[in-house]
Formats: C-alpha cells, sequence, structure tokens
C-alpha cells in the first residue's frame, strides 16, 4: 500500500502537475470567497480546458481547486459574515463576531491552521480506508441516515446554550421550510402555490447567502461604523497568534477533523452538517457554551477542521461508486468521465494512482491556501475597518450576484434577500441562526430517509432498532441528549446564578 | 465567367465593346447572386451558441455535452463558440421550457432526455410541447435491464414473478417524476410482476447502490450502470430490455417473450427551439452528424464506455413521435403507480 | 406602549407572528395526502406548543418568569431590545428590497451601477465623483467576472427582455 501512497505523491511533483495545482489553488481561492460561487462552478468552468490534458494533470487541478476554495470562503465568512461557500456559514457564527472585536487576523490565521490540519487528517483517513470504501458506503442506507439526521438535529438543538426555547424554535421554523417542494417519495408538491422554483425546495446557497451576508449587512447599515470598531487591535494583526491558538486547542482539531472525515463519506449529507455538527459538538464539550457566538476561538478552529476533512473523505462514494457526495463532487465526477475515468467498483484498483494522486493533491492545495491565507492576513483584516456605507452596497451587490450566478435563476436574488430579512430579524429579537440552517439541511432528508425506511422495512419500525449502525447511532443520540441535559441542568442554575450577580 | 462570356470569348472575333458591356450585364448580377448566396450561408452561425443541458453539471448529460462540444464547434460554418449552459431545476423541465421559449436562430440548442420530458409535459403544467422542437439528432440512446444484488438469490426474472406471488418485489428507483420510476413500473407490468417501488432516492446511482445494499429486491436501471456495477461485482444482471440481448446468461425481451420491452429507453436528442428555418436546422444536425463520427468524439465514447449509436434529425423527430405515443398508452400505469 | 400581563404590546411580536405564520402552515398541510403531511404536522404541531411557551415566557406572570429561568436564560434582557423595528431599520431593510426590485425590473448590470451610486452618495453622504467611482469600479468587476470570465448571461430584468 505505501508503494501506491509514495506512486501518487511521486506522480504529482512533477512541474508541470505543480503549476496546473497552483493554478488551481489561486481559482480555488477566488471562488470560494465569493459567495455563490464555490468549487462546483469553479471546475465546471474549468472542464473543457481539461479536455486536452493528461487525466493527471486535470487530477492535480482538480484538486487545487477543491482544496483552495474552503479557505476562500472562510475569509468572507469571517470578514464579512459573507460565506463564500455554504460549509463556512458555520465560521460565520464565530469568526464575524472576532472580526469585530479587531481580531480578523487571528480567527483567519487559525482557520487557515485548522483547515491545514483538518485537510491532513482528512487525507490520511481517506488513504487508510480507500481499500474498504465500498463496504463503508454500503452501511449506510436510509434507516442509518434518518438517524443521522435525527443526530444532527439533535446536537444542534441543544447546542443553543442558554436560549434552548429559542433554538428549537428555530429548528422548527428551518424544520417547516425544509418541507417546501417536490416530495420525492410519494411524489406532489407541498408548499409551492404553483411556484416552479420552488419545485426543488427551498434553495440552499441562495438561502444561506441571506441568512448571514445579506442579514449582516442589513444590521451593519443600521449600526453604522465598519465591522470592526477596534482599529487598534486590527493594527496589530499577527499570522503566528491564530497558529498558536489552534494547536493550543488540538483536541477541537481533532474532535473536528474526525467529524469532517466521518460525515464527508456520507453520501448527500456534505460539509453543512460537518462543519454545524464539529460546530455543535465542540460547544457542548466547552466548559463555557455561552461564550460561542460571541467570538470564541474555538467556535472557528471546529468548523474549518471539519471542512477540509470532509474534502477528502467526500471522494470516497463518489470514487467507489461514482455517488456524488455533493454538486462540488458531481462536477469532479464529470471531469473523470472525461479523462476515461469511470468511476465505479473498478476504479479504485484500475486507476489507484491517480487517485492517490489526487488526494495529496487535495491535500497539498490545502496546505498551500492556508499558507497563503496566513500570508495575507494583516492586508485582508484591514477590510473589517472600511466604513460600510460603502462596504455594504458593494457586498450586497456582489453577493446578489453571486446568488443569481449559482443556477441563473432571478428568483434566487428574491429568496436571498427574503432570508436576509429574516435572518436580520432572528438578529435582532434574538432568536439563534445555527439551528435553522442545520435544519434547513437536515429536514428534507430525515423525512425522505425515514419514508424509505419504512418501506424498506415493509412498515416495521424494527427497521430502526436491527441494524448495527442505526443501533450505535441511537446509543449516541440518547447519550447525547441525556449528559448533557443533566449538566446544563445544573450548569443553567449556575449561571442564571452568576448572571443575576454578574450583569453586564 | 458566365456563360454569355463564354460563348463570346469561342467566337474568333475579339469582343466588341457591346459584347463587354453585355458581358458586364450579366455578369454582374450573377457575382450579386452568389455573393448574397454565400452571404447567407456565412451569417449562419454569427454569435455564441448556447447549448442547453436542462440538469446540473457533473451529470450524463452534462458529460455528453462537454465532451461534443468543442468538437462540434469545428463543423460550424464560422468560427463561433458552443457554450455549454446548465439550467437546472424541475427535474429538467426548466431548461426545455428556456430552451422552447428561445428565439428560433439557431443560437440556442439544448439536449433533451426522452421519455424524461415527455413524462413531465405528460404530467400537465411543463410548459413546452415536444412535437414542435426542431430536431437535430440524437447521441444514441441506452437500453434498460434488471440488476440484482451479486449475492442475491434471485436468479432470473422467473424468479422475481414467483416471489412476487408471494409478496410484491421491492424495487429501489428515483421520484414518481424520474424516468427510473416509468421503465421500473412499465417493466414490472410487462413482465408480469407484482412490485412495489422504494421511491425517493436522489440522482442517478443512488437507488441503483440501494439495491446493492439490499433496500430492494432488485433495480431497473441503464445498461451502462448495470455493466458497470457488475464489473466490479456488485450488481448480476438478469434480463436487458434489448430485443436481443447483449448479455448472455441474461434474458432479453425476445426470450421473455415482451418484445414491448425494448421501447423502454433513455434516448439522449438534441432539439432547437420550434420554428428554427430549415437552413440553419440543416447546417446544425450537418454539424452534429459530423461530430459523432469524428475521432476524438469515438475516442471518448469508447474510454466512457458510452455506446454512440447516433440518429439523423429525422430519426430523432421519429423517435419522439414514437415515445410520445408509446408512454400515452402506459399513461394510466405510471398515474397510478 | 401598551402593556398587556405585564409586558408591552410589542414585545410578544416575534413569537405571535410565528404562531400565525405556523397556523397558516397547518391549514395548507392539512390539504395534503396524509403521508404527504406527516412530518410537517407533527412539526408545526410541535412549533405551535414551542411558540405559545415562548409567548408565555415574554409575560411577567410567574409562569412567564420561571420560564425564562430555565429556557432561555441568556437571551438578551436589555431594555429595548424587543421593541419594534426602529427607522433606521426599515430604511435598511427598503435599501436590499429596492435592490431585489432593481435587479428584476431593469436587470443586474444597470441595478449594481445605480444601486451603489445612491447608496454611496445619499446614504453614504460621499461625493459625486467618489460614489461614481465606487459604482463604476464593482459593476466593472462583476461584467468582468460573471459576465466574461464565467460567461454567465446577467439577468436583464423584466422590462429588459420584452
Amino acid at each position: 500500500m505505501l508503494d501506491v501512497w509514495l506512486g501518487g505523491i511521486q506522480s504529482l511533483l512533477q512541474v508541470r502537475e505543480l503549476m496546473f495545482l497552483a493554478l488551481g489553488m489561486a481559482i480555488g481561492l477566488m471562488f470560494g470567497a465569493i459567495p455563490g460561487l464555490g468549487g462546483a462552478t469553479a471546475l465546471a468552468l474549468l472542464m473543457p480546458l481539461t479536455y486536452g490534458l493528461e487525466p493527471f494533470t486535470a487530477l492535480a487541478l482538480s484538486g487545487g481547486v477543491m482544496g483552495a476554495v474552503p479557505m476562500g470562503g472562510s475569509i468572507t465568512a469571517i470578514l464579512l459574515n459573507t460565506p463564500g461557500t455554504a460549509p463556512n456559514a458555520a465560521t460565520c457564527l464565530d469568526g464575524y463576531p472576532l472580526a469585530q472585536q479587531g481580531k480578523a487576523g487571528l480567527a483567519i490565521g487559525a482557520a487557515a491552521s485548522a483547515n491545514a490540519i483538518g485537510g491532513i487528517i482528512g487525507t490520511l483517513s481517506v488513504l487508510a480506508v480507500l481499500p474498504i470504501a465500498k463496504d463503508l458506503v454500503l452501511l449506510f442506507g436510509p434507516p442509518e441516515f434518518f438517524l443521522l439526521a435525527t443526530f444532527g438535529l439533535v446536537t444542534t438543538a441543544t447546542a443553543s446554550r442558554g436560549k434552548v426555547l429559542r433554538g428549537l424554535i428555530s429548528g422548527g421554523l428551518g424544520l417547516m421550510i425544509s418541507f417546501i417542494g417536490y416530495n420525492e417519495v410519494m411524489g406532489g408538491e407541498r408548499f409551492t402555490f404553483g411556484v416552479d422554483y420552488l419545485w426543488d425546495g427551498v434553495h440552499l446557497v441562495p438561502a444561506l447567502i441571506g441568512l448571514f451576508a445579506v442579514a449582516e449587512m442589513i444590521n451593519l447599515s443600521v449600526r453604522g461604523g465598519a465591522v470592526s470598531s477596534n482599529a487598534g487591535a486590527v493594527k496589530i494583526t499577527s499570522m503566528a497568534g491564530g497558529l498558536l491558538e489552534t494547536f493550543k486547542h488540538w483536541p477541537t482539531v481533532l474532535r473536528g477533523s474526525l467529524v469532517g472525515t466521518v460525515v464527508g463519506a456520507i453520501p448527500g449529507v456534505g460539509g453543512v452538517v460537518a462543519a454545524f455538527l464539529s460546530y455543535s459538538m465542540t460547544v457542548q464539550a466547552s466548559r463555557n457554551p455561552e461564550s460561542f457566538g460571541k467570538g470564541n476561538i474555538q467556535g472557528v478552529i471546529a468548523p474549518e477542521a471539519a471542512i477540509n476533512a470532509k474534502d477528502g473523505s467526500a471522494l470516497i462514494p463518489t470514487l467507489a461508486f461514482g455517488i456524488p457526495g455533493g454538486a462540488e463532487m458531481a462536477v469532479f465526477l464529470g471531469i473523470l468521465v472525461l479523462h476515461g475515468m469511470q468511476p465505479g467498483p473498478m476504479m479504485l484498483s484500475q486507476h489507484q494512482t491517480e487517485i492517490y494522486g489526487l488526494v495529496w493533491a487535495l491535500t497539498l492545495s490545502c496546505i498551500l491556501a492556508s499558507f497563503i491565507g496566513l500570508l495575507f492576513v494583516r492586508p485582508l483584516a484591514m477590510i473589517t475597518l472600511v466604513d460600510s456605507k460603502i462596504l455594504v452596497p458593494i457586498v450586497l451587490c456582489v453577493a446578489m450576484v453571486g446568488s443569481y450566478a449559482i443556477d441563473t435563476n432571478i428568483e434566487n436574488v428574491v429568496l436571498t434577500a427574503a432570508f436576509g430579512i429574516l435572518g436580520y430579524l432572528m438578529i435582532r429579537f434574538d432568536y439563534p441562526r445555527l439551528t435553522v440552517v442545520i435544519a434547513l439541511v437536515l429536514g428534507a432528508t430525515a423525512e425522505r430517509s425515514f419514508h424509505q425506511s419504512l418501506m424498506i422495512g415493509d412498515g416495521h419500525y424494527s427497521v430502526f432498532f436491527t441494524r448495527t449502525i442505526c443501533q450505535i447511532l441511537i446509543a449516541c443520540i440518547v447519550a447525547w441528549l441525556t449528559w448533557p441535559l443533566l449538566g446544563g441542568f445544573f450548569r443553567t442554575r449556575k449561571s442564571v446564578v452568576l448572571g443575576r450577580e454578574g450583569r453586564r | 465567367m458566365g456563360p454569355g462570356e463564354r460563348r463570346h470569348h469561342a467566337r474568333k472575333n475579339a469582343p466588341t465593346r457591346r459584347d463587354l458591356i453585355a458581358a458586364v450585364g450579366l455578369a454582374a448580377p450573377a457575382l450579386l447572386l452568389s455573393r448574397t448566396a454565400s452571404a447567407a450561408q456565412e451569417d449562419f452561425p454569427a454569435k455564441d451558441i448556447t447549448f442547453i443541458i436542462p440538469y446540473s453539471a457533473g451529470g450524463g448529460f452534462d458529460n455528453y455535452v462537454r465532451a461534443i462540444a468543442p468538437v462540434m464547434e469545428k463543423y460550424l460554418p464560422n468560427k463561433v463558440s458552443i457554450v455549454p449552459t446548465n439550467v437546472a431545476s424541475g427535474n429538467g423541465s426548466r431548461g426545455i421550457n428556456q430552451l422552447y421559449r428561445a428565439k428560433p436562430d439557431g443560437a440556442t440548442i439544448g439536449i433533451f432526455n426522452i421519455p424524461g420530458m415527455f413524462i413531465l409535459q405528460q404530467e400537465g403544467g411543463a410548459g413546452y410541447d415536444l412535437a414542435k422542437f426542431t430536431w437535430l439528432g440524437g447521441m444514441g440512446h441506452d437500453n434498460y435491464g434488471i440488476g440484482v444484488a451479486w449475492g442475491s438469490p434471485i436468479k432470473s426474472v422467473a424468479d422475481l414473478r414467483t416471489l412476487s406471488q408471494t409478496r410484491p418485489v421491492k424495487f429501489t428507483t428515483t421520484g414518481p417524476e424520474g424516468t427510473a420510476y416509468a421503465a421500473t413500473l412499465i417493466g414490472a407490468e410487462l413482465l408480469g410482476i407484482k412490485a412495489q417501488l422504494i421511491t425517493g432516492y436522489k440522482g442517478s446511482s443512488d437507488y441503483v447502490v440501494g439495491a446493492i445494499r439490499g433496500d430492494g429486491d432488485a433495480v431497473v436501471t441503464t445498461l451502462p450502470i448495470l455493466r458497470r456495477m457488475r464489473e466490479g461485482q456488485a450488481l448480476r444482471i438478469l434480463a436487458t430490455f434489448e430485443s436481443h440481448g447483449s448479455e448472455k446468461d441474461a434474458g432479453d425481451a425476445t426470450t421473455l417473450g415482451q418484445p414491448e420491452l425494448g421501447q423502454i429507453v433513455l434516448e439522449r436528442l438534441i432539439g432547437a427551439p420550434p420554428g428554427v428555418p430549415t437552413r440553419i436546422q440543416a447546417i446544425l444536425a450537418d454539424a452534429l452528424a459530423k461530430t459523432m463520427t469524428d475521432p476524438q468524439v469515438v475516442a471518448w465514447a469508447q474510454t466512457a464506455g458510452v455506446d454512440l449509436k447516433t440518429e439523423t434529425a429525422d430519426e430523432a423527430a421519429r423517435i419522439v413521435r414514437d415515445q410520445a405515443a408509446f408512454f400515452t398508452k402506459w399513461k394510466k400505469v405510471l398515474i397510478a403507480g | 406602549m401598551k402593556r398587556l400581563l405585564g409586558t408591552d404590546v410589542a414585545t410578544y411580536g416575534p413569537p405571535a407572528f410565528l404562531f400565525v405564520f405556523t397556523v397558516a402552515y397547518l391549514i395548507v398541510a392539512y390539504g395534503y395526502s396524509p403521508a404527504s403531511r406527516a412530518f410537517p404536522v407533527i412539526v408545526a404541531w410541535s412549533m405551535i406548543v414551542l411558540v405559545t411557551i415562548d409567548l408565555i415566557s415574554r409575560t411577567q406572570t410567574r409562569a412567564g418568569r420561571a420560564l425564562t429561568r430555565w429556557l432561555i436564560p441568556t437571551a438578551a434582557t436589555t431594555a429595548g431590545h424587543d421593541n419594534p423595528l426602529s427607522r433606521v431599520e426599515i430604511i435598511a431593510v427598503s435599501w436590499v428590497a429596492a435592490l431585489v426590485a432593481a435587479m428584476a425590473l431593469i436587470g443586474i448590470l444597470y441595478a449594481i451601477p445605480l444601486f451603489v451610486f445612491a447608496s454611496v452618495r445619499w446614504r453614504g453622504q460621499r461625493s459625486y465623483a467618489a460614489s461614481l467611482a465606487i459604482a463604476s469600479i464593482t459593476t466593472l468587476l462583476v461584467w468582468l467576472l460573471f459576465t466574461r470570465v464565467l460567461r454567465i448571461e446577467l439577468y436583464s430584468g423584466l422590462l429588459g427582455s420584452g
């Protein structure tokens, strides 16, 4: 096995491959930063260009793009509360408050290093797991998906510490919205009122752009000033600070990477779930969960590690069966096919060097992109000092166009605006946005998997209790619910007492 | 030189001034005519051509279009780009609608999933009429077949029938608007298998993996997918819906006594909006036909394992009519299912 | 400001709105087949319970205060947080709506320079020259990236496409 690993690196470390890797990385960084564009768009754009390239070079280019996109997304998430890609919405939660406190550099530095480490851990996991990839994919069927979705919903609901009621309400709202659209299992449209655009349900990326970017732009224009009022802190931004934080919180990094790797390998669940799940679990494990959402650096490290870890493992179902884990993987699949590499059970045995080379390309690009992020930390942080009167209209326009550009639907822009207003109202009236996002993403999956499971189990609910992975997942859910509830019970009393005494 | 000039020239006498004037008088309109004729031929294409793919990037149809677009450019009279454009939404209906309403000047063409687009039209409210499109040709088709998990105890279609007498056979498939769904329902009906469809799998491979996993007993899907999975020892092919099967050890439409199964196919047709002038249709259809035989495309088809049996514009139109008739006939079954 | 059960009426705004929304959602959901409406109905009823609890927690009754302590102790309780939207906020939201309307009507490439110019000039109080410059640069960059590099046709507006 080691020789194939090394064979992969060797093929990658050629001048031409490295050049294309660097090109892919630069494009990935840029596309990751602009909301609405992302890995999928970048790859789709480059696909015709790869036509004349050798398969391995095309893979180096693709790996370059895919490895760098998350870093690009983190930067705008932190500086402008604008998730460059959907998973980066989790980075906004604590990254942006840090930027507001003048600590954008710290956040970007931490994100960059968490990115790199998450990417490396993800890669190693993939390399280790690739030989049994097929069996792994087959382990997760509709019953497992349902329980996984439930687990995701439960973790995020309990993550809104101190505001559980509002967190649940946000989650409920997200679920209700997720049921809009054509029902794949039973046929028939729900809550679309004849609007064709809603046939596919509420489009996720435009909704996220609205919920985070537009909402924050509204907030900024109401508040006035710049993103950060703390010019002094911004000017002393250093590269090292963020790096140090990541190493200081190494359990968080590990946890995030693990969650990212596991969740990323499950097709259809995707980066958003990985990022938010990692975030929620870190909140739960923390000793002062109330500090999250207000600029806790771990709230940046956790999702960032997960996002990059997932990139590697998302390849597993893609390569093993040709099931893309998401839009980016779908386009990547297209590139593979274009170059004569049919994903499927045979691919792993027929194209081993190429695959390992790709995985290394991903990792290398991820590390390089993080490095570049670190290099430009100071000038990037300066964006937080730009006056909102100039920043807001520019960001709004770019966000709207990005939203439109996803699939050239002008309705995306309307949806973004609507969610922008909703997002602002949620900020204003203090309802957490974290649970809305997770519910939006998982709601439809949970329902679909549930109905499918019943069909598979001939209508018996036992289908959820007789399969091994299901049993593990149920145990996880129960553990998650009961353990913190007891701990939280005591903690809430304590914090209420403290709150009364130490009110700001 | 016009014919008048040559006759003059052939005479022993030198051309008189009147001859020359006559010559110019004859030549001028001839020259003018030929210039306008070639100008008319050269004015299309005048700008880039948009090639609409009604699905998102990375899917099967997307691959096909992106493989042929750069090659097709070479066979157009003028140098323009063919830009593959994804217009994904509504299971393909948005892209086809956009094509339907585009200007019929040849600057927009698109790829169609037949019968997918017909099923959508039949459901109602699709907003287009397949019969009215200007057809340019096709990129071949896939036949369907039945597969079971490698280790499944089911060995033949007869086994499936026997099983269905005790309980419905579970087929994993896409949502009710998908082509696999229709293929499964109609195929099961024709073969006399009582079927229960486990619907809702998203995407083109999800439901196949569902069968491999054991969520269902069997799956009806296209042959390329079946073959790929069989190569990796994930699925066994029980039967193909071809009239003469290409798989040994598997039944086909003839041996199963159901020739109609051969009409369950996935066609990839290429068309333009209604009302495109015949002249432009001919240019596009010709370019498409030449693209299909281009060595670059043939090589790609071979490595991608794609059957590139292409159809002409007339054949495409005929296929649309035949498929419409077939699926209208089966409309009741589809709606009931 | 009118008071109801010890709290300003405006404070009940968010949960009241959610309540109405959920009821409407339920009514529509019951129009679908039993299998189709199963999940939406369960979620909606749960929401009604939750939103009711939210409403009660905002009252100044004993029950209300107890609920707040147990379920939302760290929710911001500084005065004015639950006030109705101020004029500044409504203006900010209107600008976003205006941008969307402009994009939908006259198309993206016309809406952007107009919007940026108007925002920077009238809300930002910058000079005409600065506003023009910023608007032009933004539009140019958007045009370059999306139309030239990505070859995406930017929406030309309901009035533009005719």
